[in-house]
């Protein structure tokens, strides 16, 4: 570069310094926060809401509390997201309620976070007028769900909530066990760090009630490599662990890795649920059309 | 010689466990903590995922304790919680369905907020829980402002929040007790930046404050200072019946929580209500 092109290049640096560092560019608070303090820059973050309600499940996971803690972490130290973790299901609203049914005092909601991370278990409570500003929340506003493990097992009885996650539970044949898993879309952003076969230990969920036309596989336990067990009900052998959908305008991401605890320390997980999370939040894009079986 | 060989060996070996991220398995087994931050008829601090976040870290980090995170108060009862027919993965097939009431817990880590939605027999379960089951119970800041209702939760935390005359200020907390577990590692004099409480209906015959706000360096003309004796504890132990109970105001802002000192601090007085400090 030539000395006239440094100096040049050096006054651009000032110039978007001083940009950023204006007042207007100050006094614009980051969305869903109070009082960060010390004067540090605000960050430009989205808002995810970690919800985990599970006080209708018998079998409350172990691993959830420390999945939630994960997935804020992972915001927090990356400033992609800030996370509110809620196990109750008072803000799964556009107008939330206290206990007692009266309005709220602000802080988080359906109205104020920008994704979802889901990793409820059974029957959910929500009201009617709760699942419609669910729904309407991924796909009328385009905003993100990501959903883990159990949470293919919420709302049984809501044939909705079906087709905004893409699928239900059919058991896990095998429990806990050693698999191969294939990457179907190295490409896609939360599958771009695996490799295309990978040997791993989890407990396996048989997803039903799904379609290649309307989800996006993305990994797939390699049933030919597992004993024969008599709960596994499909004879085609499919049997998808991780995809991707849209519901409406917004993106709609599912696996159902993560059943223990140390799953969640495992890299490899933990960056496919931080990748997917900033793919439904409009970080980075990937292709979640829907596609035939290879 | 060939002895202190097989010892370096046998310590390389349990280096590399440590090293190895599973089995996480430990012994003698782990402690059971409850961050309970009922926040659904308050305003929910933006710090309270993030410090439910750190202390459930800190805890499987160390291998001191495990966390179960609530912002509910569904386990908040010394019952065992019965469920419908049909609601869950492995009914019917016996065995270990990990539903954990107040029996499961050591202690309690406490951040909620305001009046919380807890039956009255939930309440004579987490009083018994800490006065009975001497079990641990630790809050933090908005903790005071909770249950204001109810008299004997008053006793139990041993004292009650009475505004944030300064909100969100500079000041220097005075550590009182340096040799209790969540003091020591604290300079004697610490400046700290948070939003500071004053707390009322405290008496110290029944705390034992640990440190306390200087009150040389706070404004004590601001319109809400109610005290005139200038005694504004930032943190206290007690015991209520067998029970270990430790408050500080502390822990306002989400990276208030990415201070080690306040890190240790939270840590070391939950690992004291476990008792695995004295």
């Amino acid at each position: 570069m030539s000395k006239k092109g440094a100096v040049l290049a050096a006054s651009i640096a000032m110039v978007l310094l001083a940009v950023s560092m204006s007042p207007s560019a100050m006094t614009q608070p980051p969305p869903g926060r109070g009082g960060r303090g010390r004067g540090a820059a605000p960050r430009q973050r989205k808002a995810v809401l970690a919800w985990a309600d599970t006080r209708n499940g018998i079998a409350q996971h172990d691993s959830v509390s420390h999945a939630l803690a994960v997935v804020e972490r992972l915001g927090y130290e990356s400033g992609a997201y800030d996370t509110y973790i809620r196990t109750d299901s008072n803000i799964v609203s556009k107008h939330p309620t206290m206990t007692d049914g009266k309005p709220a005092s602000g802080g988080p909601s359906l109205a104020t976070v920008d994704a979802i991370f889901f990793l409820g278990h059974r029957d959910v409570p929500l009201d009617a007028q709760q699942k419609t500003d669910l729904l309407s929340f991924v796909r009328d506003e385009g905003k993100g769900f990501v959903a883990a493990h159990t949470a293919t097992t919420a709302f049984e009885s809501w044939p909705e909530f079906g087709e905004l996650i893409g699928a239900r539970y059919d058991g896990h044949p095998w429990n806990t066990a050693y698999g191969t898993v294939v990457n179907e879309d190295p490409s896609f952003p939360a599958t771009k760090h695996l490799p295309p076969a990978f040997a791993f230990t989890d407990e396996f969920y048989q997803a039903k009630d799904f379609s290649r036309d309307a989800i996006r596989v993305l990994l797939r336990l390699d049933v030919s490599k597992m004993p024969p067990n008599p709960e596994l009900h499909r004879t085609d052998g499919d049997f998808p662990l991780a995809w991707a959908k849209m519901y409406g305008k917004g993106r709609v991401f599912y696996s159902s890795l993560g059943h223990a605890a140390s799953t969640w320390d495992n890299p490899d997980v933990y960056r496919m649920y931080f990748e997917a999370l900033k793919w439904s939040l409009g970080l980075t894009d990937g292709d979640a059309a829907p596609r035939p079986r290879r | 010689m060939r002895g202190r060989t097989v010892r370096a060996a046998a310590g390389a070996l349990a280096c590399l466990a440590l090293l190895a991220p599973a089995p996480r398995a430990q012994t003698p087994p782990r402690k059971h903590v409850l961050a309970w931050a009922d926040v659904r008829n308050g305003y929910q601090h933006d710090s309270i995922s993030h410090a439910l976040a750190t202390m459930e870290r800190l805890g499987r980090e160390s291998g001191a304790y495990d966390t179960t995170i609530r912002t509910d108060s569904q386990l908040i009862t010394g019952r065992p919680i019965v469920f419908p027919k049909g609601t869950g993965i492995a009914a019917g097939a016996g065995g270990d369905f990990n539903v954990h009431d107040l029996t499961y817990f050591d202690a309690i880590f406490f951040f909620g907020v305001r009046e919380i939605d807890l039956s009255a027999a939930g309440r004579a379960d987490l009083l018994a829980f800490v006065r009975d089951d001497g079990k641990g119970f630790v809050a933090a800041h908005s903790a005071a402002t909770a249950f204001f209702s109810w008299p004997e939760f008053g006793d139990l935390l041993g004292g009650r929040f009475d505004e944030h005359p300064w909100n969100i200020a500079d000041a220097t907390v005075v550590v009182d007790d340096a040799s209790f577990p969540a003091m020591r590692h604290l300079p004697v004099r610490w400046r700290v930046h948070d939003e500071l409480y004053q707390l009322k209906d405290f008496s110290r015959d029944r705390v034992h404050v640990l440190a306390h706000l200087d009150p040389a360096t706070l404004d004590l003309h601001a319109p809400l200072v109610h005290r005139t004796d200038g005694d504004f504890p930032a943190a206290w132990s007690k015991t209520y019946g067998k029970g270990r109970v430790f408050y500080s105001i502390l822990g306002h802002d989400a990276d208030d929580w990415d201070n080690p000192q306040l890190q240790t601090m939270y840590f070391e007085a939950i690992r004291w209500s476990l008792r695995q400090v004295n």
